[in-house]
């Protein structure tokens, strides 16, 4: 065995030249023996040279019947396909570059995709935890409830739920940090005390928190950090346990890091803080306010008992549910509870829309790619085609065909591979790009073996996809017909045809994502002109929280009215309202509200968007009531005086007033919400783009009298004075008036850039996107143009020797390719206008259905393609006609 | 070269080229062309070796470790690869040669007599 091996190492290196040499040394032997015999000396040496018959052949077999050189003759295929790249660097650079694109951008959806919603929570068993949804009993025959919870009913239910390990729970928040850290935000989780028991999650570094730290209030400042936090804001210190963190008003001692990979139980953003519910007034420098069983802003999750099932645990949690009902009629009065699953980060039933979004993104881009693997399988042809001789030469010499086959797959495995190594860098970017999205951040799957893996296999399928079609094609032909440099048997039909649908797809593929992108940007433009309903330049909009501490009482509406006053005397303020919140800018709410008379369809969401305004919201913003009267001061205070519940007038918009009141006058009828009386509609507004800019939304204006759960108001100033000197103003206006913190002031316009940002990303997207397909059909069209031209060349040749001129010729290729572009642009403005019509049936009358996109769009695609199509088309057509007759 | 019509020689049969091979070599160490000459003289000119078989052959044998293979010079002073046996290839040649004897008599059984002579 060990001579065996020994002898396996020799022959490895027996090299060609040496099996040559006894080739050579045979035939030479055998010369003289026949000189010897009596031949003359050249006779000799023809013989024996004839007898030996075809030595390429026989060292084509002595090379392949070394198993052992299989390496070798890969390593020299890549060398030969490297060397044959070099030549054409434009086609190497443009293949590896949109390889790289399909790749990376396929591998880093996947990788989100799977980050998301195939892998499982990174906790012991995560199958057995299970998240507590809450829901109405009116809702029950909507889809299943996703509510969330209070803590209140959360302790309640630590006590009743059987079958449980444990429930715990944490409600996240945006915490501002203090001390070097001032001005920056993070992302938290408020937790119950077992929060990490319950998960069984091992701490990375010191300890987490104790379920005793939960009690009593505002007691144990302690916190811990993510290992994402640890690394990026202290430097991996490694004595990061006992340090100090301030946080909102308070002081936190840091007591744990958790391990990488645990990025919290939430999917909206990874969580970096996790701290004990009970501090979350020092914490946030807000009110307290979990001990409102009506503060629905908390997730329930809990682990299953060994032999438990969730059935168990949903039987207690309906009896837990009846027991609250009745308990607390008031504020639980309609709550149903729901125990469900928790193992991955994002359940389908939580965000059924976000992974039907991400599958959708993800089959475009593995559309586009296929597209791009089958465009650059017909260049490969091409390529191909013009290597004919070479391969007859070889297969004549006595290559096998598994050995051309080989050979003809080092060239694609190479561009392939060095599209993998792009891939991977634009992978990593998009994921970075996608992950940096606040709601996105708790899905970056890093760069880890699963995504190299995915890497890899894509890799692999692109190689398939487009290298071996060519190859096994290579392999097949009659080396003869090669030989004499002809295309020999005509492409089958089937194959042709492939090559015409696909053009025909691209054509229709590109037209839709070019028309569609020019209808967005269209419509992004038209809104940057504005159709808002309001009037924004010369709007100041100042976001404003009371100092903690404070207690919102009726002294807080007496400062909001201080505020209001001063504000409005100052220079070039002409209007000045107070509200929850402001066009496009967070703050509005939905509310469930019963329209009396409306006959309600089983399943009907009742929840309308709404919003609480002060008195001259409407005449600050510059909207227009086509009924009725906005709010006044007697709206805002009702007959008590003190205890605010149950005001009785609500302004609607015309698409509420539509909805309910089709046809009829809206002033004067009632709706209900909470448990209220009636509130009677005193006005209606006009239409407004003051939830989004793309879509108008059935709305109902509250007088803002109630505290919201956190108390937190916008105040609206219109100014005609320089806005850093109004903005100025406002301020110390603001600021003066003790118990407010320090307001956020922007400007209408920077709102309506941050919102048209939004919007102008997507039409980017997709410009971006049609642009790729533009490219990739152009790339099609002349690929198969050039393979039509390579195929016929012969044909061509005859024809032009026959006396055919060559703009004949030309309009024979560019006729074909005419008609592709017509029938795929045909199939593309259909697919277009249906996609445009179901758009516009989601985002309503704001999307921009014109006809000169769709024009531009043809145009555009038109001129690229006959491009495209003309250059092979023209080098066809320079044929010389001599030496095509000659090859026949 | 040679003395008789093509007609009349034979193709070898598969496998049979290893224990010729095997059986010439015994006889001292050969280069390749020696190796094909000396199977046509002692096969009275009717085994006519392919020298496209006998070279991957020849591969073959020495992948086994029944020859082994060196660089040396002939006769008439040309360089040649000279092949000569092994002990393993001695103990291969006494078994196929065993083989061989058996499936010729086994073949000879069912033939029978030669009808022309018969």
């Amino acid at each position: 065995m060990a001579n065996y091996a020994r002898w396996m190492f020799w022959r490895r290196w027996r090299a060609n030249a040496d099996f040559a040499e006894e080739i050579a040394s045979h035939v030479q032997l055998e010369a003289d023996q026949l000189q010897r015999e009596g031949m003359s000396a050249a006779d000799a040496r023809h013989v024996a040279r004839r007898t030996f018959g075809n030595v390429g052949a026989w060292k084509e077999r002595f090379h392949e019947s070394r198993r052992v050189l299989l390496i070798d003759n890969i390593g020299r295929d890549l060398v030969h396909a490297w060397r044959g790249l070099r030549r054409s660097p434009s086609f190497a650079i443009v293949v590896v570059f949109t390889l790289a694109i399909g790749i990376g951008a396929n591998a880093a959806i996947i990788s989100v995709i799977d980050t998301a919603f195939l892998r499982k929570l990174p906790v012991p068993a995560p199958e057995r935890i299970f998240a507590i949804f809450s829901g109405d009993v009116h809702n029950r025959a909507r889809s299943p409830s996703i509510g969330w919870n209070s803590f209140p009913d959360y302790v309640d239910l630590r006590a009743r739920v059987e079958g449980a390990d444990g429930l715990a729970a944490y409600s996240m928040e945006m915490l501002p940090l203090g001390d070097t850290l001032a001005g920056t935000s993070v992302w938290s989780a408020l937790v119950s005390g077992n929060y990490f028991d319950v998960l069984g999650v091992r701490p990375a570094r010191g300890r987490f928190i104790r379920p005793d730290e939960e009690a009593p209030r505002g007691a144990h400042s302690v916190v811990v950090i993510s290992d994402a936090f640890w690394k990026s804001r202290f430097a991996r210190d490694e004595h990061i346990v006992g340090r100090q963190l301030a946080i909102g008003t308070g002081r936190f001692t840091i007591v744990g890091v958790a391990p990488p990979g645990f990025t919290g139980t939430h999917p909206e953003g990874r969580t970096d803080l996790w701290l004990p519910y009970t501090m979350s007034a020092e914490a946030s420098g807000k009110d307290y306010v979990f001990d409102n069983r009506d503060a629905r802003f908390t997730a329930i999750i809990g682990r299953l008992a060994p032999a438990a099932s969730l059935l168990q645990v949903q039987g207690s949690l309906d009896r837990a549910a009846h027991d609250l009902r009745t308990t607390y009629p008031d504020l639980d009065g309609a709550l149903t509870l729901r125990a469900a699953k928790h193992e991955r980060l994002v359940t389908f039933e939580q965000a059924p829309e976000a992974l039907v979004s991400f599958t959708l993104v993800w089959a475009m881009i593995a559309l586009l790619h296929l597209v791009a693997c089958s465009n650059i399988a017909s260049l490969m042809l091409a390529r191909a085609a013009a290597r004919r001789q070479e391969v007859g030469i070889r297969i004549c010499l006595g290559a096998s065909r598994g050995r051309i086959a080989l050979q003809s797959l080092a060239e694609p495995a190479l561009l392939a591979f060095f599209g993998a190594v792009g891939g991977v860098m634009i992978a990593r970017w998009i994921t970075l790009l996608i992950t940096r999205m606040q709601f996105m951040s708790a899905m970056d799957p890093g760069l880890d073996v699963r995504v190299l893996g995915i890497v890899a296999l894509i890799t692999v399928a692109t190689v398939v996809e487009f290298g071996l079609a060519p190859a096994l094609g290579a392999s097949r032909r009659d080396p003869l017909t090669m030989l004499r440099g002809s295309s020999g048997a005509r492409v089958t039909g089937s194959r042709d045809r492939a090559g015409r649908l696909l053009v025909v797809a691209q054509v229709a593929v590109s037209l839709i994502l070019l028309a569609n992108a020019a209808m967005l940007l269209r419509t992004f433009e038209r809104q940057s002109r504005g159709t808002l309903g309001f009037d924004a330049p010369h709007l100041l909009v100042a976001s404003v929280t009371p100092r903690s501490g404070s207690s919102p009482t009726n002294d807080w509406a007496s400062r909001i009215r201080e505020i209001t006053t001063r504000a409005t005397s100052l220079p070039g303020v002409s209007h000045v309202a107070v509200s929850s919140g402001a066009p496009l800018l967070p703050g509005g709410f939905y509310q469930e509200v019963v329209v009396t008379g409306h006959q309600y369809a089983e399943g009907e969401p009742r929840a309308v968007s709404g919003q609480n305004i002060g008195p001259g919201y409407f005449a600050t913003l510059g909207a227009t009531l086509v009924r009725g009267r906005e709010f006044t001061e007697t709206d805002r205070v009702n007959e008590a005086g003190v205890t605010f519940h149950g005001f009785d007038a609500v302004v609607v918009n015309e698409a509420m007033a539509r909805r309910f009141w089709p046809g009829e006058d809206a002033l004067g009828k009632q709706l209900s919400y909470r448990h209220q009386g009636a509130a009677t509609v005193v006005g209606v507004v006009r239409d407004m783009h003051d939830v989004t800019l793309s879509t108008i939304v059935s709305r109902v204006y509250f007088p803002l009298l109630e505290l919201p759960a956190t108390p937190r108001f916008v105040v609206i100033v219109r100014s005609t004075a320089d806005p850093a000197a109004s903005r100025l103003m406002l301020r110390s206006t603001i600021v003066s008036s003790s118990p407010m913190s320090e307001p956020s002031i922007q400007t209408m316009a920077e709102l309506l850039d941050g919102a048209l940002s939004l919007s102008r990303i997507g039409s980017i997207g997709l410009a971006i996107c049609g642009g790729i397909a533009l490219l990739l059909t152009a790339i099609g069209l002349y690929g198969l143009v050039a393979s039509w031209g390579a195929e016929r060349r012969n044909e061509i040749g005859i024809r032009l020797a026959l006396g055919a001129q060559p703009w004949q010729v030309h309009r024979l290729l560019m006729g074909g390719v005419g008609r592709l572009i017509l029938v795929g642009a045909a199939i593309g403005l259909g697919g277009a206008v249906a996609m445009i019509r179901v758009e516009k049936s989601w985002y309503g009358p704001s999307i921009a259905f014109e006809a000169w996109p769709l024009v531009v769009a043809v145009l555009v695609l038109s001129a690229a393609a006959a491009t495209a199509a003309y250059i092979p088309s023209r080098r066809a057509t320079r044929i010389d006609p001599a030496r095509s007759l000659r090859a026949e | 070269m040679s003395t008789q019509d093509d007609a009349d020689r034979t193709e070898l049969l598969q496998g049979t080229l290893d224990l010729l091979i095997l059986r010439t070599l015994r006889q001292g160490r050969q280069h390749g062309q020696g190796v094909a000459r000396a199977i046509l003289q002692n096969s009275r000119d009717v085994l006519l070796v392919e020298h496209g078989s006998l070279y991957p052959a020849l591969q073959r044998l020495e992948a086994n470790g029944w020859i082994r293979a060196e660089w040396g010079v002939s006769e008439n002073n040309r360089r040649a690869r000279f092949y000569e046996l092994t002990k393993d290839g001695r103990q291969q040649l006494v078994k196929e040669t065993g083989e061989w004897r058996k499936l010729v008599r086994a073949v000879g059984f069912i033939l029978g007599p030669e009808t022309a002579r018969g």
